[in-house]
């Protein structure tokens, strides 16, 4: 599947304009990240991309069609939304709360059946969340939530994960569970993603293209390498940054390092 | 505290021992009364044996299907659809505090009934007018709600405070009828009419306010797998695939309709909406998938027992709002205290 955006721009009713020309897409298997300061609008730009808010130019295509003449069901099951993991005001069970993720395959009246459960239990799978299935989604910690949200997505066979800054608020070891997940996902199941993240580290370690959302309104598209610059970097955060390669055992690592205040 | 995988496996056995409790509790309610008629006689009466089996008394034929049966099936019918409308909204409002008269159509139906009997309406047109003006309430906050820059798409909590407007206007109109209504005839019968009972109960009532009760009902138990998708924040909702606005407008219409056709034919009865649905919460978990279904059978039977108490406790009749309340409180803070809340 292709997802692509073409020149979107969006401002909220009589508010600046926050989105303006803003061109990128994903095929089949990639991982595409969404960087950018504080209010220049990643949210925003989530909510265009998913049809929560509408392109005021511009649009979404999914594999050369226009999103926004799908219907609800022809979209959310091609593409799947992993919000971040908040609290819940009526808690359920992990396992029925990744079951909810095939909606967008039962009609208004519809009752899961055993090939819906199934493919839950395939995403628990896949999502490594299986131990968890009896628990309370208000029990678990904020790292297991975050992957049981994913497999809630992925219950409904989607070629597209879109991702909402899945490993903020986790601590080393999940925010590594997750990133791995994601890259799994795009390598053997071919389940693209596109993620907004705050930190470069992991759009270089996961994605293939990036997309850099500047303070001046202006965006930038590419390969990580090419896009995330020390001095891109320097101009979009404000941050003066120092990048550094590491290989440890074969494999490469960057790392950015804030030095101060541009 | 017990896991999600017991609540599931006793599920099933808990709503047949209910459903079962429910039959046999209704047709000993029919045997009781100021006028006692033994069960082998309702038996024989309602096995369509006709007035011969009643015997050579004639008024237990009477009695019974004027009024008992008609009593019996609506409060049933009504402790069913309050309760089922309590948790639908408040799967909709993601709210665990909402009730069924959360958007104002209680308020805005006791108002109708005000004004039905202080314009001398007969039974049926208190109920009719009754009616309607539950309907008016909820299309005003609609009204409210919906022009203005947010048009088309209206944030719950605009919804909910707009509901609370509506209702608090309702009640002030209700209290002006009050203040103008003959404080010898016409007040007493307002006073007694807003405590809610089923006193006044006649065949007639139950034809008109069942269909609207029993229309929801269905409506909210086919609904009830949509309605966990429902209580998720908007845009995750959106996301899942679902006619969000097609599913939040027929859980508003159901709602009404129930709860404007309780009020409409008993009067305002608090409470069943918001303690049972969090009963069945404790007992089964979160899932609509189980508490709709256990939160009508559960309403049904709390609604018949105190019925059942208001009219035979006492030579009087006790409004069986008080009773709700009365009974409820202690059950509900009882099994707080038991099961510490409710989680999953």
């Amino acid at each position: 599947m292709r997802f692509e955006v073409n020149n979107g721009s969006f401002s909220y009713p009589g508010g600046r304009k926050i989105l303006q020309n803003v061109s990128f897409w994903a095929e089949s298997g990639n991982v595409v990240s969404i960087l950018g300061p504080n209010g220049v609008g990643k949210t925003t730009l989530l909510k265009c991309m998913l049809g929560f808010l509408r392109w005021n130019t511009g649009k979404t295509m999914i594999d050369g069609k226009n999103a926004q003449e799908m219907s609800a069901k022809e979209l959310w099951q091609r593409i799947a939304y992993v919000p971040q993991a908040k609290n819940m005001v009526f808690p359920m069970s992990c396992e029925e709360m990744v079951l909810l993720g095939r909606s967008a395959w039962l009609g208004m009246f519809g009752v899961p059946g055993k090939k819906d459960k199934e493919a839950a239990e395939h995403a628990m799978e896949l999502a490594g969340v299986c131990h968890l299935r009896k628990k309370s989604c208000a029990e678990i910690s904020g790292g297991e939530l975050q992957l049981v949200l994913i497999a809630r997505a992925l219950a409904s066979t989607p070629s597209l994960l879109i991702l909402d800054e899945p490993e903020t608020g986790l601590d080393f070891r999940n925010q590594l569970i997750v990133l791995e997940l994601i890259e799994r996902l795009a390598k053997q199941e071919k389940i693209s993603a596109i993620l907004n993240t705050h930190y470069p580290e992991h759009a270089i370690s996961i994605s293939g293209n990036t997309l850099l959302l500047k303070r001046s309104g202006t965006n930038l598209f590419g390969p990580v390498s090419e896009i995330l610059t020390p001095s891109n970097m320097e101009e979009t955060f404000g941050v003066e940054v120092s990048m550094r390669e590491e290989t440890i055992r074969g494999k490469s690592y960057y790392s950015v390092i804030p030095v101060a205040l541009a | 505290m017990e896991n999600s995988g017991n609540r599931e496996k006793k599920f099933i056995p808990v709503c047949l021992s209910l459903a079962v409790i429910l039959l046999a509790g209704a047709l000993l309610a029919l045997c009781m009364g100021q006028y006692s008629i033994r069960p082998g006689t309702v038996f024989a009466v309602l096995s369509g044996n006709g007035p011969e089996a009643a015997g050579q008394n004639k008024n237990l034929y009477t009695v019974l299907y004027k009024i008992r049966i008609p009593r019996v099936l609506l409060s049933m019918l009504s402790g069913a659809g309050l309760a089922a409308a309590g948790a639908a909204f408040q799967s909709l409002f993601s709210n665990p505090l909402a009730t069924p008269d959360t958007l104002g159509v209680a308020n805005g139906a006791s108002f109708g009934a005000a004004l039905g009997i202080l314009l001398g309406f007969s039974a049926a047109g208190v109920q009719l007018t009754a009616l309607l003006c539950g309907i008016l309430a909820v299309a005003l906050v609609f009204a409210v709600t919906g022009s203005g820059r947010s048009a088309g798409k209206r944030p719950m909590i605009m919804v909910i405070l707009a509901g609370m407007v509506v209702s608090s206007l309702f009640s002030a109109m209700v209290s002006l009828i009050k203040y103008v209504a003959d404080p010898q005839d016409v007040l007493p019968v307002i006073t007694f009419w807003l405590m809610g009972s089923f006193s006044g109960v006649t065949q007639r009532s139950l034809t008109m306010g069942a269909p609207f009760i029993l229309f929801g009902l269905t409506l909210i138990f086919l609904l009830r797998h949509r309605l966990n998708a429902l209580s998720l924040p908007e845009d995750e909702a959106r996301s899942l695939g679902i006619n969000l606005n097609l599913i939040r407008g027929l859980v508003i219409l159901t709602s009404t309709a129930i709860t404007a056709s309780v009020v409409a034919s008993c009067g305002l009865i608090g409470w069943v909406g918001l303690l049972i649905p969090h009963i069945s919460r404790m007992a089964f978990g979160n899932n609509n998938a189980r508490v709709v279904p256990s939160t009508i059978l559960s309403g049904a039977l709390f609604m018949l027992i105190t019925d059942t108490a208001a009219r035979c406790a006492t030579a009087a009749e006790i409004p069986v709002s008080i009773l709700t309340a009365v009974i409820g409180a202690p059950v509900f803070i009882l099994l707080l205290r038991r099961t510490g809340g409710f989680r999953v």
